[in-house]
């Protein structure tokens, strides 16, 4: 029950604020609203009337003019309708995007541990699946559900003035059926969250292995792929029909209590129409408008089936947006310019898995540039996402410009660290999109063409960029549209834009044709001139630009020192490396 | 891949006849709750009848009335019988056609010619798999409602005719007018339709991008403008969905429902006169003004249908592309692919043959021509060359994950007519130069489907065994998405287990080993060139000395053309590009002298 009215709150509160700025129009959607349940309750009224003067054998009102207003209504509520449903829309969906937009910025936001245990196809489900099944809640809940308490009330009115014995008796009993009601309305709702976790797991499914299409054929995977797709969408199905055939016992609640309601009106109008004290008119009237009421029934039910699904997906979008990034934001900026590094005792494990970094130290001066060299898994690309902040130290601290991590605004260490990855990470759009995620002058953004093309040329881009069909307009249709050296080209050009004062960068792996490296080659020395750098070498080539060396092995700091030392020491492990050409350091 | 053609409406029918064909018991079930609960909706109108002719006769009151109004609430009672039973049968159904199609769909979509591209990206694919999939068991759905509605109004024109049968005509006008306003009508939410689909599918595609790539946007500090993207995309979907909305309720209120309450008026002030001249009972009058409205449900749901058929019709457009040139109406039958597959047989591996394979990629003009070679049962091939000189190309279109545009090739001297359903374990098994796991367990990964019995050895070959226990929960590990939990380099040997596991004739590597070790490398192919029981055959692309070395032969590769084939000593000796390739991958290999 707390549960219920918790949510009861989160429902409303949601729905307070992302409708609160659509005021204005809901003003007069009221409005039409309420035309609307006028003619609807005029219409039955009119024949009363018409009903008890045949019966009384008098003229009554001229039936042209009946005939008139009636038809005048009808035509009037043809205009009404679609208008009303144009404005609630229009209400809805605006909403309905301020959710979206606050739900994905909120999860973009949040720290890569969230993201390495969601795949992108669930949370394009609940950002989007999720929130579009609220498009009826947000739209025509309000409006339809209001209007439709609206039209009882009026109804009850209406019967109160006719008769009140009549109108206190159907009063009673609504109230009762609503109480009743209230108790059921929530009964769809776990059965829909679990529907949606159902959905949000199919669609996760495709997406991941649509991408590995060539992984799973190529391994005679398809056979179990599609049994594994069977048991999900048999899954899927099966929970949703679940949710839709329980959430419709509230429907039909609704229809029984409705002939209830009819039997007492006509029970009560029996009573009453032998003892003289009621005309057979006004009986008509109840059961009219019952059956208005009970034709409306579809439209209420229908809302309360969305409301339901709404409530389940409120829920799961309110269990999103409570995450909380393990990522606290600090209050300071980083300071200007090339930025000293320092790991003071720093220690780092993934959730529950074995220490990746033990206890490493080390300093970095200011514009320096060290190679971290050392096998795969010994904690390089650790070192570098402490160093973006992704992750925090378990024990020790990181500092950047002698600040402590920590003390730093998260946006401020995003846009003075610049880490180059290995797998570089587009989308579709165009070069210009691509190089400066859409912040560029042709989007209202920062970035001038001009600005990009100066940023290239320096880079010795310039020939390149001269290269493609379209130059920065390109389309870039995701990963698979460029090679790996160009799209390694494209990340140092993100980087330089981005103008850091760190710069990290895990050299991609030998797999680029010679033109493209000497490139890229060139690129990275113009990226570095004048910032500090730490570059994950995978070349020897790379590493003997390096001021300092540093080896990590199984986590540790092994050796450290600057690379001239290191190199005239026969002991030291990097003369062993280049004596064997090997930098990936052999244990054995 | 070329564009599919637009579907045309005979396609959608026989789609839509397959999924009815697929389960005919199940359609025909549905038909009985719902034409029971639709004819039940009549009752009210019927009893209100003789509750009104009982009291305007004056009669007193007796058992007979209370009878009436007790069998007003068992009508109901029935009624939400039948309609909970409708619905869980209206369920059953759906979800059996939507799920047929879903999986046909992701059947035809995984074995499409070129694997390695999607035609839309993949947020947008899930969103035509998983949206437009359901919108034709929807369509007949609201058939069913047709229907069931059509029964009702039958019986409700009918209950009218008796009392009048002028009168009762007058009802059925509307359904005269109202199909043609709705198709009209209809027309114009065609385009509507497809554009808002059309935005539907770019915001999928963004969100995966943005989540896809979410570590790049956090680096650059770029998610608010991912956001704000989304905010663009999302204002014009609003503009489209909104219209969409207002489009078809002009058709479903204006044209029907209110259309009809029109007639119903004119019907009622029709029956007043017939009242006031003494012709029509009070009750007569209560059953029109009911059953009336009971024809207008009919309208309702016939131009919902008509509405729906527009929505199927795009939802099909959207499919087709995904079917690679399968027509749209097998997505509405159950595929045989797997079962033939089960049936092919697989005999003892003698020899491969390549013959003159030819492949050019459209864009870069770039590919092989003229590939021909021999891969003798125990051999160990690697092909060799520069980026760009074609080894990806030459294994992707052996494998017919790329359609060759001449040449061949021969297994045991069979000509392979189809190699992407031939190059499949237990005759060959293939990790791509970029391998993806997915967010299982390590071992669902490895085995995928195999028996757990081969899990042993297939982490022993590929030098997994002492990983294994260091990570969190062993071999029940999850791997996280993509199976970002692992390192690149344990992420690479987990997919060799992979192959392993599947113990084919034939292994297929594209550059597996950029991510080891040399160590681990060196254990990886040695492990491969034990004897037991025949060694093993392999094919490998790689520019590293650890498989060059291992190699019984080497294919050298240039600017798409078969240089030199032969073993490694002899290569370096004559062939000056194999020297190259052998200097310029001094960094990353052992030095010569440890030979």
């Amino acid at each position: 029950m707390l549960a219920s009215r918790l949510c009861m709150s989160t429902t409303v509160s949601l729905l307070i604020t992302y409708l609160k700025p659509q005021r204005g129009k809901a003003v007069v959607l009221a409005a039409l609203v309420l035309t609307g349940i006028g003619l609807q309750l005029g219409a039955p009224r009119l024949m009363q009337s018409l009903i008890d003067a045949s019966r009384a054998g008098t003229e009554g009102e001229a039936l042209t003019v009946l005939a008139a207003a009636f038809l005048a209504a009808v035509l009037a509520k043809q205009i009404v309708t679609p208008i009303t449903t144009w404005i609630s829309d229009n209400v809805g969906w605006s909403a309905m995007n301020a959710l979206r937009a606050d739900l994905t910025l909120h999860l973009l936001r949040l720290d890569l541990g969230f993201h390495n245990s969601k795949t992108p196809g669930e949370l394009i489900e609940r950002t989007d699946g999720d929130i579009s099944t609220m498009a009826n809640f947000f739209s025509q809940f309000v409006v339809r559900v209001a209007g439709n308490v609206l039209l009882m009330a009026g109804a009850l009115i209406v019967l109160w003035l006719q008769d009140a014995r009549l109108g206190a008796a159907l009063t009673g009993f609504a109230a009762i059926s609503l109480v009743a009601l209230a108790r059921l309305h929530r009964v769809g709702v776990p059965y829909f969250k679990a529907g949606r976790r159902a959905v949000a797991q199919t669609i996760a499914f495709i997406e991941e292995r649509i991408a590995g299409t060539e992984d799973l054929r190529g391994n005679g995977g398809l056979p179990f792929t599609l049994g594994q797709m069977r048991t999900l969408t048999t899954a899927d199905g099966n929970a949703r029909r679940k949710a839709n055939t329980i959430a419709r016992v509230t429907q039909g609640s609704w229809e029984l209590l409705l002939a209830g309601g009819l039997a007492l009106a006509f029970t009560l109008g029996a009573l009453f129409i032998t003892a003289g004290t009621m005309t057979l008119g006004a009986l008509y009237l109840v059961f009219a408008y019952t059956s208005l009421i009970s034709a409306n029934l579809m439209q209420i039910t229908e809302q309360l089936d969305d409301f339901q699904r709404a409530s389940a997906n409120i829920e799961r979008t309110a269990e999103l947006l409570n995450t909380k990034s393990r990522i606290a934001d600090g209050p300071r900026a980083l300071p200007a310019g090339a930025l000293a590094v320092g790991f003071e005792s720093v220690s780092f494990e993934y959730a529950g898995d074995t220490p990746v970094l033990r206890d490493a130290t080390f300093r970095l001066e200011a514009g320096r540039k060290l190679g971290l060299l050392g096998r795969t898994g010994s904690g390089k690309t650790t070192i570098a996402r402490l160093l973006s902040r992704f992750y925090d130290p378990v024990a020790g601290r990181v500092t950047l410009g002698g600040m402590d991590l920590r003390e730093a605004r998260v946006p401020s260490v995003r846009s003075r660290v610049s880490f180059v990855t290995q797998e570089v990470q587009l989308f579709h759009g165009t070069v210009r999109d691509n190089l400066t995620f859409w912040d560029n002058a042709a989007q209202g953004g920062r970035i001038g063409d001009e600005q990009i093309r100066n940023a290239l040329a320096s880079l010795g881009l310039g020939a390149w960029l001269r290269r493609l069909s379209n130059g920065l307009d390109t389309a870039i249709a995701g990963a698979s549209s460029l090679s790996a050296g160009e799209a390694q080209l494209v990340a140092l050009g993100r980087a330089f834009l981005q103008n850091p004062g760190l710069v990290i960068l895990d050299e991609a792996s030998a797999r680029l044709d010679p033109t493209t490296e000497r490139l890229i080659e060139v690129a990275i020395e113009r990226l570095l001139a004048g910032r500090t750098a730490i570059i994950i070498a995978h070349r020897l080539s790379t590493a003997m630009k390096a001021d300092d060396i540093l080896v990590l092995e199984r986590g540790r700091v092994v050796e450290h020192g600057p690379r001239l030392t290191l190199q005239h020491d026969p002991a030291s492990r990097f003369t062993a490396m280049l004596r064997t050409g090997l930098i990936e350091e052999d244990e054995a | 891949m070329t564009p599919a053609p637009a579907p045309r409406m005979r396609d959608i029918f026989r789609l839509l006849l397959n999924l009815v064909r697929y389960s005919p018991w199940h359609y025909a079930a549905t038909l009985l709750p719902q034409a029971l609960r639709l004819t039940l909706v009549l009752a009210p109108g019927l009893i209100a009848r003789a509750v009104f002719d009982y009291l305007s006769a004056g009669r007193p009151l007796g058992p007979d009335l209370w009878l009436l109004i007790g069998s007003l609430v068992a009508a109901a009672l029935g009624r939400v019988g039948a309609l909970l039973g409708a619905i869980y049968l209206e369920n059953t159904v759906f979800f059996r056609s939507a799920n047929v199609i879903r999986m046909n769909l992701f059947e035809r979509f995984m074995r499409r010619p070129m694997a390695h591209l999607m035609p839309f990206p993949p947020g947008e694919v899930v969103s035509r798999m998983g949206l437009d999939g359901g919108r034709l068991p929807n369509y007949l759905s609201q058939i069913e409602n047709v229907f069931g509605s059509g029964v009702g109004a039958g019986l409700a024109f009918a209950a009218m005719a008796a009392i009048s049968l002028p009168l009762a005509s007058v009802a059925l006008l509307p359904l005269l007018v109202s199909p043609i306003a709705v198709a009209l009508i209809n027309l114009r939410r065609l385009r509507v339709l497809r554009n808002l689909r059309n935005m539907e599918g770019r915001i999928g595609a963004l969100l995966g991008d943005a989540f896809g790539s979410v570590q790049a946007l956090q680096i650059a500090g770029a998610e608010a403008r991912a956001v704000e993207q989304l905010d663009r995309l999302n204002a014009q979907r609003k503009r489209y969905a909104v219209l969409d909305q207002f489009l078809n309720k002009l058709v479903l209120e204006s044209f029907v429902t209110d259309l009809a309450l029109v007639t119903t008026a004119a019907i009622l002030l029709l029956a007043a006169q017939s009242l006031r001249a003494g012709t029509f009972s009070v009750g007569d009058f209560v059953l029109f003004s009911y059953a009336a409205n009971r024809v207008t449900d009919f309208g309702f749901y016939l131009g919902n249908s008509m509405s729906q058929l527009q929505e199927s019709r795009v939802a099909v457009e959207r499919m087709t592309p995904l079917l690679s040139g399968a027509p749209a109406h097998t997505l509405g039958w159950p595929s045989r692919w797997l079962a033939e597959l089960r049936k092919a047989p697989a005999g003892t591996f003698r020899a491969l043959e390549v013959d003159t394979l030819t492949f050019t990629h459209a864009s870069s003009g770039r590919g092989i021509r003229g590939a021909s070679f021999r891969i003798q049962a125990g051999d160990f091939v690697v092909v060799t060359g520069r980026i760009g000189s074609g080894k990806t190309t030459l294994l992707r279109t052996l494998l017919g994950l790329l359609p060759a545009q001449s040449g061949g090739a021969r297994w045991n001297s069979k000509t392979i007519n189809d190699p992407a359903e031939f190059f499949v374990p237990p005759r060959s098994a293939y990790t791509p130069q970029v391998p993806r796991l997915f967010s299982e367990t390590l071992k669902t990964n490895i085995l995928l489907g195999s028996d757990d019995a081969v899990l042993a050895e297939a982490l022993r070959l590929a030098v997994l065994e002492d990983d294994v226990p260091q990570l969190e929960k062993g071999i029940d590990t999850r791997v996280g998405p993509r199976g970002v939990k692992l390192s690149g380099g344990q992420l690479q040997r987990a997919a060799a287990a992979r192959m392993f596991a599947r113990a084919p004739d034939l292994l297929v590597f594209d550059d597996l080993s950029s991510a080891l070790d040399v160590e681990t490398e060196e254990k990886l192919w040695s492990r491969l060139r034990e004897t037991r029981g025949g060694r093993r055959t392999v094919l490998a692309v790689s520019n590293r000395r650890g498989a060059l070395r291992m190699a019984d032969r080497v294919i050298v590769l240039k600017d798409g053309l078969i240089l030199d084939n032969g073993p490694l000593d002899a290569l370096l000796e004559r062939c000056p590009e194999m020297r190259a390739i052998w200097e310029a991958t001094a960094d990353t290999g052992p030095q010569t002298a440890d030979r």
